[in-house]
């Protein structure tokens, strides 16, 4: 079993989306998937058809009864599972974010427990502050970790400045015909050891997918987007039999 | 895909000096060094990000602080 944890080098790159596409495209090659919620604002579910006002999750499982995160898995189709965070109120976030600081190895513990029936455990996980974020768990080694970024100046400068460490730089969103963006991903391509060497292109597709409440590889099939993701996973895969 | 063509280069200059031996052999792809440097004076943040002196703008475009 692999754990990937997707976050975003800062908000609003499209880590959610991602992630959906990518445990779609996974899915899509024979692999048992699970794509895991850890983003408080719970929105990966909507690419999974859950409704709107849907308060199911993890998070809202275990306030119910301690231990029941595990209640809140859902069979998107047969090999193919998401648990969502589910809706929690301001003070009950806050009380949860207290007890995985205090429980920092819970996920740990929850992901061996997942591990025997997944090939493929894809977190969810919201942009991260550098030197870690109050109720953003630990993760178990060795765990892949993908930053998602833009070609455009604020990762650039985030990436200069902080830096990613051993993570991969995956590139989302990008438009070929952007001078600017172009530019970077020539620089990027010299100067950044662990950049993916397969971008996501920028496409309408993407963004409808979410409207459509369903991964991209399932409302467009064919779109370009989705031929990206579908490499995507296929170099992970390599990856992990490399690995 | 560009990056790949880029790649691709690279790996027949590897193979090239496999083949004649010459592990030192001092090479620079100066395509890509130009390109590089293009989008240095382009973009005043990837000029600065790459250690170039930023004292002068690279063109009248850019604000004075």
């Amino acid at each position: 079993m692999t754990v990937v944890a997707l976050s975003g080098l800062r908000g609003g790159v499209g880590t959610t989306s991602l992630v959906a596409a990518l445990g779609f495209a996974l899915h899509g090659l024979q692999q048992r998937v699970l794509m895991l919620d850890l983003q408080p604002r719970n929105l990966l579910r909507l690419h999974c058809n859950l409704a709107l006002d849907a308060p199911q999750g993890w998070a809202t499982a275990d306030q119910d009864a301690e231990g029941g995160w595990s209640e809140a898995l859902l069979e998107v189709v047969e090999g193919l599972y998401l648990l969502p965070f589910g809706r929690l109120e301001a003070g009950a976030l806050i009380a949860l974010e207290q007890r995985q600081q205090a429980r920092s190895h819970e996920w740990t513990q929850r992901l061996q427990q997942l591990q025997a029936h997944f090939d493929w455990i894809l977190l969810d996980m919201p942009a991260r502050l550098p030197g870690g974020q109050a109720g953003v768990p630990l993760l178990p080694e060795p765990v892949t970790r993908i930053r998602v970024l833009e070609a455009d100046a604020a990762c650039h400068a985030l990436l200069s400045t902080e830096g990613a460490g051993e993570d991969y730089l995956l590139v989302n969103r990008f438009d070929p015909i952007s001078q600017l963006q172009r530019d970077l991903l020539l620089l990027w391509g010299e100067r950044q050891a662990h950049l993916i060497p397969q971008v996501i292109h920028r496409d309408e597709a993407m963004a409808c997918a979410l409207a459509w409440k369903s991964p991209v590889g399932y409302y467009a099939p064919d779109s370009l987007a989705t031929h990206d993701v579908r490499s995507l996973a296929t170099w992970l895969l390599a990856q992990g039999a490399q690995g | 895909m560009a990056q790949d063509d880029r790649r691709q280069r690279s790996d027949d200059i590897a193979r090239l000096k496999q083949r004649l031996g010459e592990e030192d052999m001092p090479y620079q792809d100066i395509s890509r060094e130009g390109e590089l440097l293009a989008a240095c004076r382009r973009w005043p943040l990837l000029a600065e990000t790459e250690g170039w002196s930023t004292g002068s703008q690279p063109d009248d475009k850019a604000p004075r602080v």
